[in-house]
């Protein structure tokens, strides 16, 4: 059943990722193919079979004491609200920032108002959990650091920032893994366009250290590649695993109505939605994408679109043997031989987990006001199992009229999200 | 007592350092005060209650001045300037004794205590 109502547009974007942050860098670099991998010396361990990852320049938040940490000097972050951050959490306070700027907002225009939410994803802080922790195991119990919990648990991004924007409307944190900020953005169009909220502001980010990345080497799901063009490259026949990245995307969804009468200039109409699940696995995908392919399919109905009408798939693909196998099988069967251009942008910026949607569909959303489709520029060649779809290696200068960008996450979580240009 | 090496941060004063090395080397309690002056800078909010110009400086900190009242301490912030007192120095400090502790002197003097109990104690 579609939900009849009200339109629901993105009206800002805020961008701290491994391809820049702001998003004059991060167009830039989308637009010409640079990547954002770097070189990691991960636990002083040169045994460690992991070399690159995708770092956030410009931050220092290594440190399990945020006294230690440093940002850019154009974002304002007190004291009192450092205290309770995680590395992320600052990535994701400047993202948040940049994304109501970009919107035209000022603080004042989101704090305290009931019709403006805010939605979030992130794993959490494994490095400070680990650190606070082991600390509590020091001394036996005896006491703790009082920020410790609300600084490194799953929720900390809600948790923090709900209090430094004053957020009233509504706050919620989602944990799907890599779809996690997905359902965000989903379930944030659905608030909208039932009426019950006006704005919201959707917000992923996930540290970038040992203890964010190390626990996917034991599953056998990173490379090893130390060069950035071999090591992640979605779809290509030799990808050996993804690279593992973070950072913090932020983007404000509105009411069309409320965008326009404030005189905004909406990126595109966030048209729809879909989610499936696999049932089949804690962490691999159904073989064949049929799951992914269902999220697709309920997606482009929710949005009164059909796969003929589509200009551009931003794919999950993280480089990883199974998952873009079975995502290129979903493709196929959803698209045949339209010849609709595919690429996967992770090859540029790594895999940032959680945060993974919500920048995808920022970049997306960058590139159709740019006026040009991503494309897949460390893929050499294609997997045989691509056969038949479009992956253009090149930037391509056209402005699709409707995009797709999917996230799959573990035990099989699936959501595809449908970009709409607005006819202006 | 936790694993971590005994040290000041090191955007601490060296008259800080130099009495912490004092304190650590022979219980020597007279520089103490000053260490935990440093330490309401350091945990000290951006802004303060009163919405008067925060102390720039531990001249500044006088002893009436109140942590919450006049320096803008909310309750996780005079929590965590506890758990870093408790970190550097041998010291535990309970809930009931922090809510006593109202003024800068009332935690100077809170702490002078505190220290003269635990180093007259052998094991400490």
């Amino acid at each position: 059943m579609r939900i009849q109502s009200r339109r629901v547009v993105l009206t800002g974007i805020g961008v701290i990722t491994p391809i820049g942050n702001g998003v004059e860098t991060v167009t830039a670099h989308l637009r010409e193919g640079r990547h954002g991998l770097a070189p990691v010396d991960l636990l002083g361990n040169p045994n460690i079979p992991v070399k690159l990852a995708g770092t956030i320049k410009g931050f220092e938040v290594g440190s399990a004491s945020y006294r230690d940490w440093s940002w850019p000097s154009e974002y304002e972050i007190p004291r009192e609200t450092v205290r309770s951050l995680a590395p992320h959490g600052v990535y994701a306070l400047c993202a948040g920032q940049q994304a109501l700027q970009n919107a035209g907002l000022a603080p004042s225009d989101v704090a305290e108002k009931t019709d403006t939410g805010l939605f979030c994803a992130s794993a959490g802080s494994a490095m400070l959990l680990h650190h606070n922790l082991a600390q509590m195991h020091a001394v036996r119990g005896e006491r703790g650091n009082p920020m410790g919990l609300v600084s490194s648990i799953s929720g900390t991004l809600n948790f923090n920032l709900a209090a430094f924007f004053r957020i009233t409307g509504a706050v919620s944190g989602f944990v799907s893994a890599c779809a996690s900020s997905s359902h965000a953005l989903g379930y944030a169009c659905d608030e909208i366009r039932l009426g019950r909220l006006n704005r919201v502001l959707v917000v992923g980010a996930e540290d970038v250290n040992a203890e964010s990345l190390l626990p996917f080497l034991a599953m056998r799901a990173l490379s090893s590649g130390s060069v950035p063009e071999q090591a992640s490259r979605p779809f290509d026949v030799a990808r050996d695993g993804f690279v593992g990245a973070g950072g913090a995307v932020a983007v404000v969804l509105e009411d069309e109505d409320t965008a326009l009468a404030r005189g905004a200039s909406p990126y595109a109409e966030l048209a729809g939605w879909g989610q499936s699940a696999d049932g089949y696995s804690v962490a691999s995908p159904l073989p064949e994408g049929t799951g992914l392919r269902l999220a697709m399919e309920r997606a482009l109905a929710d949005a009164s679109e059909s796969a003929g009408s589509v200009g551009y798939v931003n794919a999950h693909a993280t480089s990883t043997p199974q998952g873009d196998r079975a995502e290129a099988i979903a493709l196929q069967s959803l698209f045949g031989s339209t010849g609709v251009p595919i690429s996967s942008t992770k090859g540029l910026t790594g895999h940032p987990l959680s945060m993974a949607g919500v920048m995808e569909v920022a970049l997306c959303a960058l590139s159709m006001r740019g006026g040009f489709i991503p494309g897949n520029p460390h893929l050499a060649n294609a997997d045989p199992v691509c056969a038949g779809l479009n992956l253009p290696r090149e930037t391509t200068f056209s402005a699709p009229r409707v995009v797709l960008s999917n996230s799959s996450g573990f035990g099989g979580s699936n959501v595809c999200l449908v970009l709409r240009g607005l006819d202006r | 007592m936790t694993d971590s090496p005994k040290k000041l941060p090191a955007r601490y004063s060296q008259k800080a350092q130099e009495a912490y090395g004092r304190f650590l080397g022979s219980n020597d309690l007279s520089g103490v005060a000053d260490i935990v002056l440093e330490a309401v800078l350091d945990y000290l909010p951006s802004t303060t209650a009163s919405q008067a110009p925060a102390p720039q400086s531990t001249e500044e900190l006088r002893d009436d001045l109140r942590l919450m009242e006049d320096l803008g301490f909310d309750s996780l912030a005079v929590a965590e300037l506890v758990f870093f007192l408790e970190e550097i120095f041998p010291v535990t400090i309970n809930n009931v004794e922090i809510v006593s502790v109202r003024t800068l002197g009332d935690l100077r003097q809170f702490v002078d205590t505190k220290l003269r109990e635990s180093t007259a104690r052998p094991e400490a």
